[in-house]
């Protein structure tokens, strides 16, 4: 069964060209493919000198027949492709057909293989493209190809090549990103005999993840799994506490190979929402499998860049699946992770004792506090919470001026007064059937994704309350507590705001550069659209006459250059984008702030609207809220238990 | 509830309680002043984390009606807005009337507001407190020893119990004292008191006092101070102005204030408190604006400072008298502004005893008021 066709001209042409061997690496990549290729569930590679001095890679997959091995050596040999219409189904990894005769071309190669049906394997010899040997020999099924002096006739190349140390980080790379998108096939990498990688080929991603990140990364991932109709999406993605410095460690696996598509990394980002601390990014395994007529595998020759048709669809399946993922766990940062590392090798499944979930009902008194807090009622209700959020809105510092002067000003106000929309807040709904629940008592109500209920100790530093509960010690940064509840009312709030604008008192005058003018000039309808009423005032100027009213005070100017920015950037405007970033700054200026004293009541009372608030583990700007010393954790470092 | 009341004295009244009003808190109702008219009287209370103030409105003054009640009741009501409110409101009579659902109608001339207000029962109950310690001082004295310490306290709450001015009574003597640790001041007055009252240990926030101040006019009309545990209770005229007290034990301060000096001179208050201005316009944008005094016996007193980018300043100043060892020592500008701007004197008197260990400042005049610093270690 001859499987190597010669592809036709046209067809060769039609597949972008590129240099198949660039480095050591380019070459292990083809080798390991075309193991892969041929169904292998073994694979071993093993490189000297960063791959220059040799590269062996020994597969137990199907094999070459005798016949065809030196065919496998002509260009555009290749068993993978039998039509045009095939480049648009490509499911196998290598398909141009050019690898192994290029990488005979610049090395001397020897070539094993056997298949299953014959008795015994075919061994060729190449060197700098010519065929030196071939013979008949005894081995396992399977290929074994071996690279040795690579570039060895072609000295300008080689100039070119980096530090052993580089070559061997490229390498590693390419088998971490190959492991993680078949973890059905084990994979042992060596260096000089040290073993680099050594995966199991069990089928466990997250034993991939293990042997690649380390254990105590692989216990920090969340499982994740969604579909629609066209795509299905499964990986883990790290709790936020592990972060990286780049975007390296977002894995994206569409049919089984290790992609890059920058608006997918993005989506995954945009998942952790402001969970990430700022230029800090996730580590995280995504795969992806679609049908492959929905991809364009061929937007670059290296064929880790791809194209997706239902890209938007896709995007928001990314997205909102790591959201969710992430919004179901505890997302505390735990201190000492090394000590907690060797604790518990994987977590059981434990019987775990569910207790009543006690809710402050009366404040206790306290010696320093100012007063005594009478009544029943311990949480103010939503309206209450409202008509409290409109009184404390953030204002600039100076004194409120023209409040009766103004009288639209303060009959709008007044309309927001009356309105406080309670029932339109999710939140809200929540936090009544929430009080129900506490008032029948139910037990158990302590999900991993909410805080327990917390009894504040003390404050440390005016900055940080220190609050207890069986399960530890927690320290909470109050600042960044309470931005994130007003964030997610400001949010809410900002939402439900048409783009109404509001004409300007005072206009704004902006100043623009010759290229910004134009952007704008070209813009000023999708501008106004968002509520941005310009007016061309001389050469590069504008005034601002109008604005959407959801822009905080004092921040007028910088919005509209942000858009200014984001037409010129990305040709359109981001609103949402914008009212986030509006509502981060409005949270920021209404919060309380570090080095305030804080009466227990006070303290009481954040904790319980933290309790209460979708996310209570990180601000808006994407730093901790909370941080836990479990109970275990202090016995341990008190030397109480081993 | 329904009242009509004069707008100058409500504005008074407002004015004063907005001082215990939280602008940021976590429990909303902290935000609100709460209005309370009885038969007999009315209030305004507010509270924040360190202090109430609760200010009454008498329904007369000098035979003129303030108020006009027309209907009982009590309120919440939003402070941010109701502030503003009462200022500009047209006409001298305020009309207040509180309908259904704790909506308010304030009317005054022409102009009517509609604010939504919040439940009063919900609202903080003031401490009843047991009048036991109990002293009286007159208002303008109370605001001078404040004044004259308050500025030293620390402003970081590392260290909590220094955020406060430490209060103790002893045989009629009041002793004031604050520290921030680079600095101290040390206040004594007499006041009026039975005779076995003594207490120790009472520090009240600093943030309070200086609020406290705000109110005090320079009147020689006396105010009854009540101390407990853990409150304290300043009445005056128709304010009641509370404040929690910290807690802890204040740092033993006695011993760091030296007796006996190794350096004595006495300067003109004016003159150094000028030189100092001067030398401290190079500090820049930096914090530490060391300055660095030198003098020699029979010399004149040399005030430099040195900032690298900027430049380098020389004062000279003629001591009025000077006696014992030269010294060269440098200090913090501010501290030492701040010290001289406190002390209500002619001439003042530095006590120095050595350039490694604090320093002392004092009026010439009297002993009542010590302002200690700290000096900067330079290399
Ligand atoms: N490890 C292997 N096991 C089985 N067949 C192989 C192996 N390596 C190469 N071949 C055969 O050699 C052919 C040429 O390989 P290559 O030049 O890499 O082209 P391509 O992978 O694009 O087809 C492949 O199509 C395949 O049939
Ligand atoms: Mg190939
Ligand atoms: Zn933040």
């Amino acid at each position: 069964m001859g499987k190597i066709k010669i592809l036709d001209d046209r067809l060769a042409n039609m597949i972008a060209a590129g240099e198949v061997v660039e480095r050591p690496s380019s070459v292990v990549k083809e080798l390991v493919e075309n193991a892969i290729d041929a169904s292998a569930d073994k694979i071993e590679i093993v490189i000297e000198e960063g791959g220059l001095s040799s590269i062996k890679v020994s597969d137990n997959g199907h094999g070459i027949e005798r016949d065809e091995c030196r065919l496998a050596f002509e260009r555009h040999a290749t068993s993978k492709i039998q039509k045009e219409r095939d480049l648009f189904h490509i499911q196998t990894l290598g398909f141009r057909g050019e690898a192994l005769p290029s990488i005979a071309a610049v090395s001397r190669l020897e070539l094993k293989s056997k298949t299953r049906e014959s008795d015994s394997g075919t061994r060729i010899l190449i060197e700098g493209g010519k065929l030196k040997e071939e013979q008949e020999i005894g081995m396992p099924d399977g290929t074994e190809v071996i690279v040795r002096d690579l570039f060895y006739n072609t000295p300008a190349r080689l100039k070119y090549m980096k530090t052993i140390h580089t070559e061997v980080g490229h390498v590693s790379d390419l088998i971490n990103r190959l492991a993680l998108s078949h973890p059905d096939i084990a994979f042992i990498l060596k260096h000089n005999d040290k073993i680099l990688l050594k995966t199991m080929g069990d089928g466990s991603l997250l034993h991939v993840i293990a042997a690649i990140y380390g254990t105590s990364t692989a216990k920090m991932m969340v499982p994740l799994e969604n579909d629609s109709i066209d795509f299905t999406l499964k990986g883990y993605v790290a709790r936020p506490e592990i972060t990286r410095a780049n975007r390296t460690y977002v894995t994206t696996i569409v049919n089984g190979r290790y992609i890059r598509n920058y608006p997918l990394i993005q989506a995954v980002i945009r998942g952790y929402h402001t969970l990430l601390p700022i230029n800090r990014y996730p580590v995280s395994v995504l795969h992806l499998d679609m049908d492959p007529v929905l991809m364009d595998v061929n937007v670059h020759p290296s064929k880790l860049e791809i194209r997706f048709s239902k890209e938007q669809e896709l995007l928001e399946l990314v997205e909102g699946t790591v959201r969710r993922a992430l919004e179901k766990q505890t997302l505390i940062p735990e201190p000492s992770k090394q000590s907690a590392a060797g604790r518990t090798s994987i977590k059981t499944e434990k019987p775990v004792q569910t207790d009543l979930e006690l809710t402050r009902k009366t404040r206790p008194e306290s010696a320093s506090f100012n007063f005594q807090v009478k009544g029943t009622k311990d949480r103010p209700t939503p309206k209450e919470i409202e008509t409290f959020q409109k009184w404390v809105q953030p204002e600039p510092e100076t004194e409120t001026t023209g409040m009766i002067k103004e009288d639209s000003q303060s009959n709008e106000w007044n309309a927001d007064f009356k309105n406080p929309v309670p029932d339109q807040h999710p939140e809200n709904g929540e936090e009544q059937t929430e009080n129900k629940m506490d008032q029948a008592g139910m037990a158990g109500e302590n999900s991993p994704d909410r805080l327990p209920v917390l009894d504040p100790l003390a404050q440390l530093h005016g900055t940080y309350i220190l609050a207890q509960h069986e399960d530890g010690l927690y320290i909470i940064d109050q600042h960044a507590a309470q931005e994130r509840i007003y964030y997610e009312y400001f949010l809410n709030r900002l939402k439900q705001d048409t783009i109404e604008s509001q004409n300007l008192l005072v206009p704004i005058h902006l100043e623009v550069t010759a290229a910004e003018s134009q952007v704008i000039q070209e813009n000023l309808d999708l501008l106004s659209q968002v509520g941005v009423h310009l007016e061309p005032f001389g050469s590069n100027a504008y005034v601002v006459r109008a604005l959407p009213r959801w822009i905080p005070e004092g921040e007028e100017e910088a919005v509209v250059r942000e858009m200014i920015q984001m037409l010129v950037e990305n040709k359109k405007i981001n609103v949402v984008q914008l009212r986030e970033e509006a509502a981060i700054s409005m949270s920021c200026k209404a919060a309380i702030k570090a080095n305030r004293y804080l009466t227990r009541p006070e303290m009481e009372a954040l904790l319980d609207k933290l309790r209460e608030s979708s996310n209570p583990f990180t601000c808006p700007h994407g730093r901790p809220i909370t941080i836990h010393f479990s109970s275990y954790e202090i016995q341990k470092m008190f030397k109480r238990v081993m | 509830m329904q009242v009509l009341i004069k707008r100058d004295q409500l504005n008074h009244a407002v004015q004063h309680v907005l001082k215990a009003v939280s602008t940021r808190t976590t429990i909303p109702i902290l935000t609100g002043i709460k209005m309370l008219v009885t038969d007999e009287d009315m209030t305004l209370t507010a509270s924040n984390s360190d202090i109430s103030i609760e200010c009454s409105i008498p329904f007369e003054e000098d035979g003129e009606e303030i108020v006009n009640v027309m209907r009982p009741g009590s309120i919440v009501l939003p402070a941010r807005y109701f502030g503003e409110i009462v200022k500009k409101l047209p006409e001298d009579t305020i009309e207040i009337d509180v309908k259904e659902n704790f909506l308010i109608q304030i009317r005054s001339g022409s102009s009517e507001f509609q604010l939504n207000g919040l439940d009063p029962e919900e609202f903080p109950r003031l401490p009843q407190l047991e009048e036991e310690k109990v002293f009286s001082i007159p208002a303008d004295i109370l605001k001078t020893i404040i004044r004259q310490t308050v500025f030293a306290v620390a402003t970081t709450e590392t260290r909590p119990i220094l955020t406060g001015v430490r209060w103790n009574l002893h045989n009629g003597s009041l002793s004031l004292v604050a520290t921030d640790s680079h600095r101290l001041a040390n206040r004594e007055a007499n006041v009026e008191t039975s005779e076995d009252l003594s207490f120790e240990n009472i520090v009240i926030p600093g943030k309070s006092l200086t609020e406290l101040n705000k109110i005090l006019e320079d009147s020689d009309q006396l105010v009854d101070i009540v101390i407990t545990d853990n409150q304290i209770l300043i009445k005056y005229d128709k304010v009641l102005f509370y404040s929690r007290l910290l807690d802890g034990t204040y740092p033993d301060t006695s011993r760091i204030i030296p007796q006996s000096f190794k350096t004595e001179m006495v300067l003109n208050s004016r003159m150094f408190l000028q030189a100092i201005e001067r030398a401290s316009l190079l500090a820049g944008e930096s914090k530490n604006n060391v300055v660095k005094l030198t003098s020699r016996p029979g010399e004149e007193v040399e005030i430099t400072s040195n900032t690298q980018e900027i430049g380098k300043v020389t004062e000279t100043i003629t001591p009025a008298s000077i006696q014992g060892d030269e010294i060269k020592i440098s200090f913090n500008a501010k501290y030492m502004l701040e010290a001289l701007r406190s002390i209500d004197s002619d001439e003042i008197k530095i006590g120095f005893t050595g350039s490694m260990n604090p320093f002392i400042i004092k009026p010439t005049e009297h002993d009542w008021i010590t302002q200690l610093i700290v000096p900067v270690r330079t290399n």
